[in-house]
C-alpha cells in the first residue's frame, strides 16, 4: 500500500475524502456541536441508537456477520439504558441534572469531558464503534481516527443520517462525529489529534498504543486504552464429558470471529483433565467445528502471504512436537502438545489445546495483558476460580461462544464513566 | 567412509543441467526423489514424523507436489540431521537477514560433493570458463572454520572456476585500492559478491577516482551477485536502477550481470538469470509455487511461495523446503535463451506479517 496522506474522510456529516494539512477545521467543527448534544434528551439519544443498531444489523448484516445479533442486542434501549445506568452509579438522569446518590450534603451531575478522540484498529473495526457510541450517548462529541482500511466504519457512520427518532435527525446527530485519516508519520497532525483530545481512546496493538501514549496531552485529558491483550479459554473435564460438542462449537466461534485479532480472542484453550486422550478428542472436535464455521457461519474472507507462511512454519514446527490438525489450505489449525504455558499468538485461526496446569497459570496469568477467560465449569467452582486467577489479572470471564462480544465494562473500566465529570453541589444553600 | 547406493542420484548428477524437457526431467528426477526420501526417512526421526503427519508414502506411486516440504524457519528451530554426527564436517549457517538466528545446515561429505558437481555443472553453462575473481569481500570471511557462514560458503562453492582470486575489500569491508590496482586489462574478470554488499560498495566508492580509474581498465567484466534483494528492497532501490549502477561502475553491460539465486538450505543447486531475467532451474533440483492461502500449486504467471525440491542432501532432510519467498514461473522449456525446464522470476521476501488488532501483544 502506497503511503496515505492526512485527509478528512467524514465532515459535518457528508463524506469529503479530501486533503488537509492540518485538522484543526475539523475540531473546530465538533467543538460547535457540543451544546446542541448537551441539549439531546437522553432517553431519546438511547432510542436512537436502538435504531440505529437495527438499521446496521439489517442493512450491513454481509459485513458485519455474526456480531449483527449482538449489535441489536447492545444498543437495544433496555441493554444500553442498564448499562449507562450502572456506569453512572445507577441513574442515567445524572447526564441531565442534578441527582440525590444518597450522599448526605451532596447531590451529583455527570457532564461530558468534551471532544473523545478514537484511534481505532483496523481489524477490530466494529469493537471500535462501541467506544464511538458510548462517547455520544454521554454526550461527547467524537473525532475518529480512522485505520488505513476504514471503508465499513465510514458506511457505518454517515448511514446515521438515515435514523430518526420523533426529536433527533440523524442529519443533525452525525455532525458530532468527524473522521479522518491521519498519516502515521504526520507528527503535526498526530500531535493536534491528542492535544485537543479530552479523551484518547486507543484501540489496537502493542506498538499502536506506546504511539499515542506517546503524543502530548491536555494534563486534564482521560486515557481509556483497550488493547493490547491476550485471551484464553478453560474448561474441566466434568464440563467436556457433559457438552463437548457445544463447547467446541463456541470456542471455534471465539476464534473465527476477528480472526483472533481482538484482543478478546483466544489463543489457547487449557483442558483440566489428566487423560491426554480427552485432550486430543477434544482438539479434533474445535477442528470440526472451525471447520464448520468457516463453511457456514464466518468465511475466513483472506490470509496475508506473509501470515500464511507464518502459520506454515507453526504447524511443521508443532508438527514435530506435538500434533496439529489443519485446513487443506491455512483457513485453521489446531494444535497439542507437551507445552502447558500459554501459547505465543498466531492469530488467524491457530488454536493451541493444552493440558491446565493451574500452579503454571497462576504464574503467567499475573500480567495486565490477559483480557478475556472463558471459564467453562461448575458454577460455584467457576466462581472461584475466576477470584483465584483475577486477583492479578483478567477482566472478563464471559461464556465461550461470547467472548468478543462487547459489553459494558470493558479491560475492566467503566468506558462511559471515564467519558464525563463528576460536578457537584451542595443540597441546601 | 561409508558406500552410499544412490544410483538414481548419480545419474540425475551426470546430465547436463538444462539440456532435456521437463517432461523427461520429471521421470529421472522423480525416481532421484524417491531414493532420497528413503534415506531421509529411514534416517531422520522429523523427516520421517512429517512424512508420517501428512500421511506421505515415498514408496507408492506419487506426484512431486504431494511431497511434504519443511518450511526453511524450521532449520532455525531444530537441528535436523540424517546421517551419524560423526559424518558431520562441516556447519553452514545462513546469513539470518529477516529473522535474528539462522539456520544451521549439517553437511557431510556425500552431501558437498553432490552440491559441488551441480554447482559447477549449473554455472559452467553460464561462464563457460575461468576467470581472475575479484572477491567483493574480506579474506577474513572465509577464514577456516568448521562452522561456516554462508557466505564464506558461498565463496567456496565458486574456487573451481577461478583462475586467479583476489579479495578486493579489507577486513572492515572497505575498498582495498591496492588490489585493484594489480588489475590488467588483457585478462577477463569476473567481479563476485553479496547483493547488498556489492550496493553498498558502489554507494562508497562512486565519486572515488582512483577506484573509478581502476576499474576502467576492466573490459566488461562478468557480475555475478548473489544473496537477498530484502535490504535494497527496504531502500526501494529497483533492480533497474541497481544494474544502471553496477554497469557503470564496473564498465561493463547489464546482460554480464548475473543475480543467482538459492538458498542456504539447499546449496549447489543455484537459478541463474540468463539474459532474459529468467532464473533457470536446473535438472537437479525443481521448483513449485505454491498459493499462500490453498497451497496448491501456481499456474505460470502466478506469484506464490517457492517450494525447492533437490534429491542433493544427504546429511539433512532439506530436500523439499518451502522458502519464505515469493516468485512466479515465466514459462516451461521455451526461454529464448535456449535453456529447457521450468524458469520464473522472483518477486518479494516474506516479510513479518503485519498485526493491528489490539490482540496484538509483543512480548
Amino acid at each position: 500500500m502506497g503511503i496515505q496522506l492526512t485527509r478528512i474522510l467524514l465532515s459535518e456529516g457528508q463524506i469529503v475524502d479530501q486533503k488537509i494539512e492540518s485538522i484543526e477545521k475539523i475540531i473546530e467543527n465538533v467543538n460547535k456541536q457540543r451544546e446542541w448534544l448537551h441539549s439531546q434528551d437522553i432517553d431519546e439519544l438511547l432510542e436512537f441508537f436502538a435504531i440505529l443498531g437495527k438499521y446496521w444489523a439489517e442493512k450491513f448484516s454481509k459485513e458485519i456477520g455474526v456480531n449483527s445479533k449482538h449489535l441489536i442486542s447492545f444498543l437495544s434501549k433496555e441493554n444500553l439504558g442498564k448499562k449507562l445506568d450502572i456506569s453512572l452509579r445507577g441513574d442515567r438522569s445524572v447526564l441531565e441534572k442534578f441527582i440525590d446518590l444518597s450522599d448526605p450534603k451532596l447531590v451529583f451531575h455527570a457532564q461530558p469531558r468534551g471532544i473523545v478522540v478514537h484511534w481505532i484498529a483496523g481489524n477490530v473495526d466494529i469493537l471500535g464503534v462501541f467506544s464511538v457510541i458510548q462517547a455520544i450517548i454521554t454526550k461527547n462529541v467524537s473525532i475518529i481516527k480512522a485505520p488505513s482500511k476504514y471503508e465499513l466504519l465510514l458506511k457505518l457512520i454517515e448511514s446515521i443520517k438515515e435514523i430518526k427518532t420523533e426529536k433527533i435527525l440523524g442529519s443533525d446527530l452525525i455532525k458530532c462525529i468527524e473522521i479522518v485519516y491521519v498519516d502515521r508519520d504526520d507528527e503535526k497532525n498526530q500531535k493536534l489529534l491528542s492535544k485537543n483530545a479530552d479523551v484518547r481512546i486507543a484501540w489496537g496493538g502493542e506498538e499502536a498504543v506506546k504511539s499515542i501514549l506517546s503524543l502530548p496531552k491536555s494534563p486534564f485529558s482521560e486515557d481509556i486504552i483497550y488493547g493490547p491483550k491476550y485471551s484464553y479459554v478453560i474448561i474441566d473435564e466434568e464440563s467436556l464429558s457433559k457438552n463437548a460438542d457445544k463447547i467446541s462449537q463456541r470456542i471455534a466461534i471465539d476464534v473465527s470471529m476477528f480472526d483472533q485479532y481482538a484482543c478478546s480472542s483466544p489463543h489457547t484453550v487449557f483442558v483440566e483433565s489428566d487423560d491426554q486422550k480427552i485432550i486430543e478428542s477434544f482438539a479434533k472436535k474445535i477442528a470440526k467445528s472451525l471447520d464448520d464455521v468457516n463453511r457456514i457461519l464466518i468465511p475466513k474472507k483472506n490470509t496475508s502471504p506473509d501470515k500464511a507462511l507464518e502459520i506454515l512454519d507453526i504447524r511443521t514446527e508443532y508438527g514435530l512436537k506435538g500434533k496439529v490438525i489443519s485446513s487443506s489450505g491455512t483457513e485453521w489449525t489446531v494444535i497439542t502438545s507437551d507445552e502447558k504455558n500459554l501459547a505465543k499468538p498466531t492469530f488467524s485461526r491457530v488454536i493451541h489445546v493444552r493440558k491446565l496446569n493451574r500452579e503454571e497459570l497462576k504464574k503467567e496469568n499475573s500480567s495486565r495483558k490477559i483480557q478475556t477467560i472463558a471459564i467453562v465449569m461448575e458454577q460455584e467452582k467457576r466462581y472461584e476460580i475466576i477470584d483465584k486467577l483475577t486477583l492479578l489479572a483478567g477482566d472478563r470471564c464471559p461464556n465461550v461462544g461470547n467472548m468478543s462480544l462487547f459489553d459494558s465494562p470493558w479491560d475492566g473500566m467503566f468506558g462511559m464513566d471515564r467519558m464525563v465529570r463528576w460536578i457537584t453541589t451542595y443540597k441546601t444553600q | 567412509m561409508e558406500i552410499i547406493k544412490t544410483p538414481k542420484i548419480s545419474k540425475l548428477l551426470d546430465l547436463k543441467p538444462f539440456e532435456i524437457n521437463q517432461k523427461e526431467k520429471n521421470k529421472v528426477f522423480k525416481y532421484a526423489m524417491q531414493e532420497s526420501l528413503k534415506h531421509h526417512y529411514e534416517n531422520s526421526i522429523e523427516f520421517k514424523q512429517i512424512c508420517d503427519n501428512k500421511e506421505f508414502d515415498f514408496k507408492g506411486n506419487f506426484q512431486l507436489e504431494e511431497i511434504p516440504y519443511i518450511p526453511v524457519s524450521i532449520f532455525k528451530k531444530f537441528e535436523l540431521i540424517s546421517v551419524p554426527k560423526e559424518n558431520i564436517f562441516k556447519t553452514i549457517f545462513s546469513s539470518a537477514t529477516t529473522s535474528k538466528t539462522p539456520s544451521k545446515i549439517f553437511l557431510d561429505r556425500i552431501t558437498s560433493e553432490r552440491q559441488t558437481k551441480a554447482l559447477v555443472s549449473i554455472i559452467t553453462d553460464f561462464l563457460h570458463e575461468k576467470m581472475n575473481f575479484l572477491i567483493l569481500d574480506s579474506k577474513e570471511t572465509i577464514s577456516s572454520s568448521d562452522n561456516i557462514k554462508s557466505r564464506a560458503s558461498a565463496i567456496r562453492g565458486f574456487l573451481p572456476f577461478m583462475k586467479s582470486i583476489k579479495f578486493t575489500l579489507n577486513d572492515n569491508l572497505k575498498i582495498n585500492n591496492l588490489e585493484l590496482q594489480q588489475i590488467e586489462n588483457k585478462n577477463k574478470y569476473c567481479f563476485f559478491g553479496f547483493t547488498w554488499l556489492m550496493y553498498q560498495i558502489i554507494k562508497e566508492n562512486k565519486n572515488n577516482k582512483e577506484v573509478k580509474n581502476n576499474l576502467s581498465k576492466l573490459n566488461s567484466p562478468f557480475i555475478l551477485h548473489l544473496g537477498g534483494w530484502k535490504k535494497l528492497a527496504d531502500i526501494n532501490i529497483s533492480r533497474e536502477e541497481f544494474y544502471k549502477q553496477i554497469s557503470e561502475f564496473f564498465n561493463t553491460e547489464k546482460d554480464k550481470i548475473i543475480d543467482i539465486y538459492g538458498m542456504t538450505e539447499q546449496l549447489g543447486t543455484v537459478y541463474p538469470d540468463c539474459k532474459f531475467n529468467n532464473k533457470h532451474v536446473s535438472v537437479y533440483s525443481d521448483i513449485i509455487i505454491r498459493n499462500p492461502l490453498t497451497l496448491k500449486n501456481e499456474e505460470i504467471g502466478k506469484s506464490g511461495l517457492i517450494q525447492l525440491l533437490s534429491p542433493i542432501p544427504h546429511s539433512y532432510p532439506g530436500i523439499s523446503i518451502l522458502s519464505d519467498d515469493f516468485g512466479h514461473l515465466e514459462g516451461i522449456d521455451d526461454c529464448p535463451c535456449g535453456r529447457k525446464g521450468k524458469y520464473f522470476r522472483f518477486d518479494k521476501r516474506s516479510e513479518s506479517a503485519d498485526l493491528k488488532g489490539c490482540g496484538d501483544t509483543i512480548d
